[in-house]
């Protein structure tokens, strides 16, 4: 797919790789702005022309930063909302509509037409409008969802558990503090997750005097593990099959709690979600190596014989995850290819 | 054409000749196509009887007229295994769904009740032969339900109409689905990666060949008995430039810890996500998770079947053995096995890449 950047998808590309914009959150946020100032702006006449920038601005975007799965899920999102909000107009219109959503089974058997693609450069009114409308609901769904997921907290956490976590999640951050207003007795143990050790920001920010805080090495999972009772942590995204691709270190957790029969809870808001399997460890832009200075200092003795890797990400399978909670509520594993059908078209999954 | 006789008008002498000639207008026109009604008005005991003397010898012609039903089942037969033989690469299933078009397009339907007893006799037909049945059954039921489904209050001929134009938009997408799976797999497979693969499956072929047009990876086949059907898949990859190495059944443990995930065919999938395949694929899925490969299965969508097997046990004879064993299946050998959703990790299928668990949500959506 050929198309040249938007001046703001470019600064927004820069912004990315230069650390300013950072965490999935403000990702998502800045690439819902973008898109819908392209919806706003005079780039397309139709839903089809739309639909093109769309596709290139998100293609451009994932193949920039293809680690950071959000931003061309988003761009889905907004592919479907224009399919489905062309279809409703055209519906209106036609008084008739036949439902194009998904490819199924059902579908297979019973399709009349040959002509499965629906045209979408009739021109439609209203459908600016109509999408900016929905477009302010995702902004919405996007702010509330941190809060979303908090409320469920009292359901998971009860009084005087221990609770194991890794490294600094601001979604798990808020959850555990919602936790911690509620409930009395807590134990949390932090997992520092070296080398940046962001663990030691969510003690910091976590101490409050009616919780007790222990922070470990990531070297003490497994030891700690028998005698937590739950665990609870953040991801970077989550995968097709409803695997994770989570902090490395993630998958130690997930071992270590498999072995101990301790239930694993990952906080995954919505957009979070996305189409991707893992085909194989040495897919392009599964992970990432990090800085390795933090590992083994560059001016050290060591570092002139020996390779040093820090990798960001871990795949975690989905049968260590025992619950997703999201924005909307809990799910399991298995569930998670039914949401990803309502979330996205299929025709959309490859961008 | 359609005869009335009114029994009303008639008396009693009439009526002993009169069912004589009604019993030989039936016997003539029962060869051909015709509808019989008879009026029945004001009914007495002694015409009843002169009617149930019709009515039992019209049963008798009915009995002997199996002799059309068995033609026409040979008929079916014949066309299905034709079509079979003309192209070595069709699906058992695929040529059950064009035999039943082929049924739809060439017969006239009077009634529903008619239309679906004919198919469902074609089916038992293509079922009786030595083929394995799973993906006709599958197949079969699936073109049925299509038929439900089409049905609107409409007349029968434009009912029939809209079959024919749907089943023909059906069989395109089913020829094709072949492709779509091969386009999911092949990135599955990357650049020197091995592969192990149970005997022959004309997709996983497929999806190999696609994936091998830039792409360098090592295939392990087993030798799949009893047929030995791994030889021939060997020869087709090595026809293709893929290079592969043909191993025994029993030595699926020994090159398990070597390959890098194992990618199998299906006669069917189940709806509990799990499948039935050839035997030996269930030991298959048994070693890659005690290995911790991944278990990918490759199947069209038409192999979707309403069964729900928790073990081996539960699989239907039919299924395990081939007709002629049948009667006795104490000494015989099963011809598939089914491995439970629990050892498959992916499904490649024309319907996209499916978890196990989403296997029953395409069929209740299908089917309820």
């Amino acid at each position: 797919m050929k198309g040249q950047p938007t001046k703001e998808v470019t600064q927004l590309i820069h912004e990315m790789k230069v650390g300013n914009v950072e965490g999935s959150y403000n990702i998502t946020a800045k690439t819902l702005k973008l898109f819908k100032k392209i919806i706003n702006g005079p780039g397309w006449t139709n839903a089809e022309e739309l639909m093109n920038v769309v596709r290139t601005q998100g293609h451009i975007l994932q193949s920039a930063m293809p680690q950071e799965t959000v931003t061309a899920s988003i761009a889905r999102r907004i592919l479907k909302l224009i399919r489905e909000e062309f279809e409703l107009l055209k519906a209106k219109v036609h008084q008739f509509s036949e439902d194009q959503a998904s490819m199924s089974l059902h579908k297979l058997v019973t399709q009349t037409s040959n002509d499965v693609n629906v045209d979408y450069t009739e021109p439609q009114q209203g459908l600016r409008e109509a999408l900016l409308d929905h477009l302010q609901e995702m902004e919405t769904e996007l702010e509330t969802s941190s809060e979303n997921i908090c409320v469920q907290a009292e359901e998971h956490i009860h009084s005087s558990e221990v609770i194991l976590t890794l490294g600094h999640s601001r979604s798990v951050e808020n959850f555990l503090k919602r936790a911690v207003k509620k409930r009395q007795f807590l134990t949390i143990i932090i997992a520092e997750c070296a080398p940046d050790s962001r663990g030691h920001n969510l003690a910091a920010s976590l101490a409050t005097g009616n919780v007790e805080i222990i922070v470990i090495p990531d070297s003490a999972i497994f030891a700690m593990m028998s005698r937590v009772n739950k665990v609870i942590i953040g991801t970077h995204s989550v995968l097709a099959n409803g695997g994770l691709r989570a902090a490395c270190g993630s998958y130690t957790v997930a071992l270590a709690a498999k072995h101990y029969s301790v239930p694993v809870i990952v906080l995954s808001p919505m957009y979070k979600l996305s189409p991707v399997h893992l085909c194989s460890y040495e897919q392009d832009a599964f992970n990432l190596v990090g800085c390795a200075e933090d590992v083994l200092e560059y001016d050290s003795l060591a570092s002139h014989s020996a390779k040093v890797y820090s990798p960001i990400f871990d795949y975690v399978p989905p049968e260590l995850v025992t619950l997703f909670i999201s924005n909307i509520g809990g799910h399991a594993p298995s569930y998670v290819y039914r949401l990803l059908t309502e979330l996205y078209n299929p025709e959309d999954y490859e961008i | 054409m359609s005869t009335i006789f009114d029994l009303k008008t008639w008396n009693l002498c009439q009526w002993v000749t009169g069912s004589l000639v009604i019993y030989d207008l039936i016997l003539q026109r029962l060869s051909g196509e015709c509808i019989i009604s008879i009026l029945v008005q004001d009914t007495t005991r002694k015409k009843l009887f002169f009617i149930e003397i019709c009515l039992t010898k019209l049963k008798l012609k009915m009995s002997t007229g199996s002799d059309q039903r068995t033609d026409a089942a040979v008929e079916v037969r014949n066309y299905f295994l034709n079509l079979l033989e003309q192209d070595k690469d069709l699906s058992s299933g695929i040529a059950a769904i064009k035999t039943l078009l082929m049924i739809l397009e060439k017969k006239r339907f009077d009634t529903i009740h008619i239309l679906h007893t004919t198919m469902r006799d074609a089916v038992a037909a293509m079922r009786n032969t030595d083929l394995s049945i799973a993906a006709v059954v599958s197949g079969g039921e699936l073109f049925c339900r299509f038929i439900t489904l089409s049905l609107d209050d409409k007349h029968m001929e434009e009912c029939r109409q809209i079959m024919l134009h749907r089943g023909k938009i059906f069989l395109t997408k089913l020829l094709n689905s072949r492709n779509v799976i091969a386009q999911q797999a092949k990135k599955f497979v990357t650049d020197g990666c091995r592969v192990l693969t149970h005997s022959r499956s004309r997709v996983v072929l497929k999806a190999l060949i696609s994936a091998a047009k830039n792409k360098e990876f090592h295939v392990y086949v087993t030798q799949g008995g009893p047929d030995n059907s791994g030889t021939e898949m060997v020869a087709d990859l090595e026809k293709a430039g893929i290079s592969s190495t043909l191993i025994l059944d029993s030595a699926t443990g020994y090159v398990m810890e070597s390959v890098d995930f194992v990618m199998v065919g299906a006669e069917a999938v189940v709806e509990s996500g799990g499948i039935i395949n050839r035997i030996g694929t269930f030991t298959m899925g048994l070693c890659a998770r005690e290995m911790k490969k991944p278990f990918y299965v490759l199947a069209e969508s038409f192999k979707f079947t309403r069964l729900f097997p928790l073990n081996q046990r539960d699989l239907p004879d039919e299924y395990k053995y081939s007709r002629k064993h049948l009667v006795d299946v104490s000494k015989v050998h099963p011809q598939v096995d089914y491995t439970p959703p629990a050892y498959i990790t992916l499904l490649f299928t024309d319907l996209g890449i499916l978890t196990p668990s989403a296997v029953s949500d395409e069929l209740i959506k299908l089917y309820m």
